[in-house]
């Protein structure tokens, strides 16, 4: 119970369509009630027909068929239409969760997880609800089916109520058995999946390695895991299916067998004998399915699980004193973090970013300059120690003001679908008009290539900027950091992955882009971190050695870095 | 599948491929199987039945089969109906799925763009388009629910209503009219599944032509007796008027060049101007279209692609690994037995050691499906340090250095240096930093050789070759 009311919080703010949901219950119970009500009258056409048949009752059957059949499809709209509303209104609810969190949720999880909750997970909240009302209206048709028996016959009924606990167990084994018999087929079907797809993928390593008698063992192995996992839940589903089928034939021989002793004393009808054996065959398959919908609603404890974690996780923190302060020093003071709790990236580093220079990061791969990154950014907080903007704790800043201040340019140039023009105004909001478009873009280096492509500033970028190549890409991201105009500069090794041409093209656009500003880049190569005023050597997340390069150019590392490039 | 040439595999989309091989022989199976197994005894049951109304009354047997004309083309339309919307059903989670990865994906940058709210109105609109496709799926359920029972009605009407004449004019008794009513109904479920079957056969059809051309394709000749099974003795390699291309995409056009024995020679070019080709024309993955490629003066094709690979290490532009401990990552493909001090020896060389090093479990550490729990360029010196255990006498290397940073670029030239003292080794690469020691360097233009010669006699003009590549693989 106290699980059913974690689960409400789902649904909270969410606009249940309360109204349709009754009226589909109600119809649902009338068409229990039609349904019934049908092979009831099966029963006494069949006896009246002994003598003839009376065609009013035949018209008054057929129209009951029919409306049974209208009020199913009504019943199936409405629930159709209230599901995919509750759906939606789920889905939506997360959306705007994700945008809320916390990046540092998104990092951990790499995003694929988040991206089910919204597609596939949602599904899963207006299934449970589906569940509830259907075990309402399955027990409602149950309970008016054995109304219908008792009413055809005491004593055959007592005896049928003898299969109820049988048709009961047969539910319970199903789920339990069948379900795991099933997880574990699909396990084994995703093992084999997984294994073929990364084959699949370095074909070439198998082939320039001769490798493929050991991948044809490999595999037949996996093969024959799924060929047992499969033989097993097979097994368990015409298990059950033996069981079902020896449930009907019980009923059939208390029906028909039994039934026809009580026609022989006269207690009961031929047509009552058919109809009984109608509603009772019918009630056994309730009993089952009723059961199994508790099985589904236990199946999707997981997945709603899931939901609600998100759902309580808290919001990033927003508050904060507005970020208005004249140009200052960035200050690291004793700051140490690390992303899990036994193991720090940074450990206990102490330097200045002075204001309105450029300051470039070099070291070693994994030194932690991109979590040094991250860290003023504000995705992540210092494990211990604090960063200072001036004398004051950047942490007491309203995130959006802070984060307003900088702008990024990363290796992984962001762009994403839409055209040129959205992605170099990204999140301005003021009015850009043409030639300020066009100015900046020539600044950036990419007026001449987004003319030469169709369409040019409404041409489209194709998802994340696939219908251009890395250095242009680059462009428009630097473009992009033009537009918006920030104090602040965070350049994540935006020249890697570039050749020599390109990164001379990014090198002016950006250098364009740093007169004047605070900059701090993470440098790869020398030629990127020429330009810096000032540098901060990181090795094993400590500070190796800080300095103008005149300063560094007898350090080791400094020098191995400037002998490359060009 | 193991088993074809590399040319059949470049034309395939590898995921297509591997649902090939799961899914749609899945699929196939079972449907075939589920129709084998319960066809005939349902033909025996329908005629048994038909048989036995046929002997209470010609009329009434025939009355059976008049709703059928209607229930296949109900079958076909709403088939073909449900299909598009089950579709479109589909289209809409997938773009909706799409869209949410690019935007997860670049949380920073509307975060850092404080754009959230126009994302958020965007993000409901495709959410209103998945709503929609699936309400669409609801009407439909509608429209076939009505008419299943309009359907359903004209049964029980034709079968009630033949029933009751006959009864009435005495040509059946009750008991009769009885088991017609019950025959008709489960005939009318039998027709049913008749019809399903026939839906169910053509779904597989699709997935059966798939697998088709998966078992047709040309297989690789390993075992031919007229191969060369040994790689010959000196490991000269010569490109003599070699073209080459990808169906209509020209790779390499009439390149001719000699790669000296225990050299190193570096071949730049611009994307797409046939580098990576050249090497799988070496590696035998292509056969070229015309002229040769020889390795010790023996055409390649005349040796078996498997001592021919065996005697060559490929570090190729992906770096890929399979998943498993450190040590299989190392070992992988290796004949021979190698001890750890071995690997770690050759590890120290490349700079892998490092990474290794740092490692509570070392060699038994357990890497991710794929490598993807480490970086690039940690995956890089691994794959240059398993190829470097493999010991042959030819390496090829394919941008080995894009993700390493420059002490790490250093370690890696000094290990070519000192392998290409007893190895042939070739290298493609865009980074002109590695080129000052190489014997010779190759510059490929749109599958021309447009230079050759050593880096001092190219200082001038290679910069304007360098390019860096997106990775094929």
């Amino acid at each position: 119970m106290r699980r059913l009311k974690k689960y409400l919080t789902i649904f909270k703010d969410v606009k249940i369509p309360w109204i349709l949901l009754m009226i589909y219950l109600v119809l649902s119970m009338i068409s229990s009630h039609m349904e019934v009500g049908a092979m009831t009258m099966t029963a006494s056409i069949i006896d009246a027909s002994q003598n003839a048949i009376r065609s009013d009752e035949l018209i008054e059957y057929i129209s009951v068929i029919a409306v049974s059949g209208i009020l199913t499809i009504a019943t199936g709209y409405l629930s159709g239409i209230s599901l995919n509303t509750i759906n939606r209104g789920v889905r939506v609810k997360l959306w705007n969760k994700i945008m809320r969190l916390p990046l540092s949720t998104n990092d951990l999880d790499n995003g694929a997880g988040l991206i089910t909750r919204v597609t596939t997970d949602a599904d899963a909240s207006s299934q449970y609800v589906n569940m509830f009302f259907s075990l309402m209206t399955t027990a409602y048709g149950a309970v008016i089916s054995l109304q219908q028996l008792f009413k055809f016959n005491i004593k055959m009924s007592n005896m049928f109520l003898l299969l109820v606990p049988w048709a009961l167990l047969v539910g319970v084994f199903n789920c339990k058995f069948s379900y795991k018999a099933g997880a574990f087929y699909r396990k084994t079907v995703s093992e084999l999946m997984a294994y073929l797809s990364e084959r699949v993928r370095n074909f070439k390593l198998i082939k320039s390695t001769v490798s493929e008698k050991q991948e044809k063992d490999h595999g037949n192995d996996k093969v024959r895991r799924v060929y047992k996992a499969g033989l097993i839940n097979i097994g368990v589903g015409q298990f059950e299916g033996v069981c079902e089928d020896l449930l009907s034939l019980a009923n059939l021989i208390i029906c028909f067998v039994y039934g026809a002793t009580l026609v022989q004393s006269g207690e009961l009808s031929i047509g009552r004998v058919i109809g009984f054996y109608s509603i009772s065959g019918m009630m056994l398959i309730r009993i089952t399915q009723f059961i199994m919908y508790f099985g589904e609603l236990s199946k999707a404890n997981g997945t709603m699980k899931r939901i609600c974690e998100i759902m309580n996780t808290e919001d990033e923190k927003s508050e904060g004193d507005h970020f208005d302060y004249p140009d200052e020093d960035i200050v690291l003071k004793n700051v140490s973090f690390g992303y899990k709790p036994d193991k720090l990236i940074l450990k206990d580093i102490s330097c200045t970013i002075p204001k309105g220079k450029i300051t470039a990061v070099i070291g070693p791969n994994g030194a932690g300059k991109t979590t040094m990154f991250k860290l003023l950014e504000r995705i992540y907080t210092p494990d211990s120690g604090a960063i200072y903007y001036g004398e004051r704790n950047i942490a007491e800043f309203a995130l959006e003001g802070w984060r307003s201040a900088f702008s990024i340019v990363s290796q992984d140039n962001m762009v994403m679908s839409g055209t040129v023009r959205e992605n170099i105004c990204y999140g301005v909001t003021r009015n850009v008009t043409d030639e300020e478009l066009i100015a900046v873009a020539k600044r950036a280096h990419c007026y001449d290539f987004i003319m030469e492509t169709p369409g040019g500033f409404d041409a489209e970028m194709g998802m994340d900027g696939s219908n251009f190549s890395g250095g242009q890409r680059q462009c428009i991201a630097i473009a992009r950091a033009m537009m918006r105009n920030p104090d602040y500069l965070l350049l994540d090794e935006s020249t890697s992955n570039l050749d020599v041409k390109s990164e001379k093209i990014i090198t002016e656009a950006l250098s364009n882009l740093m007169k004047g500003k605070t900059t701090v880049m993470i440098a790869h190569n020398y030629s990127a971190a020429k330009m810096a005023d000032y540098i901060i050597i990181l090795k094993d997340g400590q500070i190796d050695a800080v300095g103008t390069p005149e300063q560094l150019k007898d350090h080791s590392y400094f020098q191995v870095f400037s002998k490359r490039g060009v | 599948m193991l088993g074809i040439r590399m040319d059949h595999y470049g034309d395939s989309d590898p995921s297509g491929l591997t649902s090939t091989i799961t899914n749609d022989l899945d699929t196939a199976i079972e449907r075939m199987v589920v129709v084998a197994v319960r066809i005939i005894p349902d033909i025996y049951y329908i005629f048994t039945a038909l048989k036995t109304i046929g002997d209470y009354n010609f009329v009434l047997m025939i009355s059976v089969f008049l709703i059928l004309p209607i229930k296949i083309l109900n079958t076909i339309f709403l088939g073909r109906w449900n299909y598009r919307t089950q579709a479109g059903v589909y289209r809409k989670i997938g773009s909706l799925t799409g869209y949410l990865s690019e935007r997860i994906k670049h949380l920073s940058l509307i975060k850092t763009n404080a754009n959230e709210a126009r994302e958020l109105a965007s993000g409901e609109k495709v959410i209103d388009e998945l709503y929609r496709a699936n309400m669409d799926v609801v009407k439909y359920g509608v429209v076939s629910g009505a008419v299943s029972t309009v359907i359903g009605v004209l049964q029980n009407v034709v079968t009630v209503v033949f029933g009751v004449i006959c009864l009435q004019r005495g040509i059946i008794d009750i008991k009769q009219w009885i088991a017609f009513f019950m025959y008709a109904g489960t005939l009318s479920g039998k027709f049913d599944s008749m019809i399903n079957y026939w839906i169910n056969f053509k779904t597989i059809q699709g997935g059966l032509a798939r697998i088709a051309r998966l078992v047709e394709a040309p297989q690789e000749q390993s075992d031919n007796p007229a191969l060369l099974q040994e790689m010959p003795e000196s490991r000269d390699i010569v490109f003599d008027h070699v073209s080459f291309s990808y169906g209509d995409k020209t790779a390499l056009k009439d390149v001719s060049f000699t790669v000296k024995e225990n050299s190193f020679t570096a071949i730049v070019g611009l994307c797409g101007s046939g580098k990576t080709t050249a090497i799988h024309l070496i590696e035998r993955f292509y056969d070229a279209d015309e002229g040769e490629v020889r390795i010790g003066g023996v055409d390649v094709e005349k040796i078996s692609s498997r001592a021919l690979r065996k005697g060559i290490s490929l570090v190729h532009q992906g770096a890929g690994i399979f998943g498993g401990s450190l040590r299989q990552v190392f070992t992988y493909g290796l004949d021979r037995d190698v001890t750890d001090e071995e690997i770690l020896a050759v590890a120290e060389r490349t700079g892998a050691l490092d990474y290794i090093r740092d490692l509570p479990q070392g060699l038994d550490t357990v890497v991710a499906a794929e490598g993807t729990s480490m970086s690039g360029g940690q995956r890089q010196r691994l794959v240059l340090t398993r190829e470097m255990l493999r010991n042959t006498q030819i390496l090829l290397l394919d941008e080995p250095t894009a993700a390493l940073d420059a002490v790490a670029c250093q370690k890696v030239k000094t290990a070519i240096q000192e392998a290409a003292k007893d190895k042939t080794v070739i290298m493609v690469t865009h980074d002109l930093y590695l080129l000052d020691i190489a014997d010779q360097v190759i510059v490929l233009e749109n599958g021309c050789l447009q230079k050759q010669g050593t880096p001092e006699e190219l200082s001038g003009i290679i910069e304007r070759y360098a390019e860096v590549c997106p990775c094929e693989d």
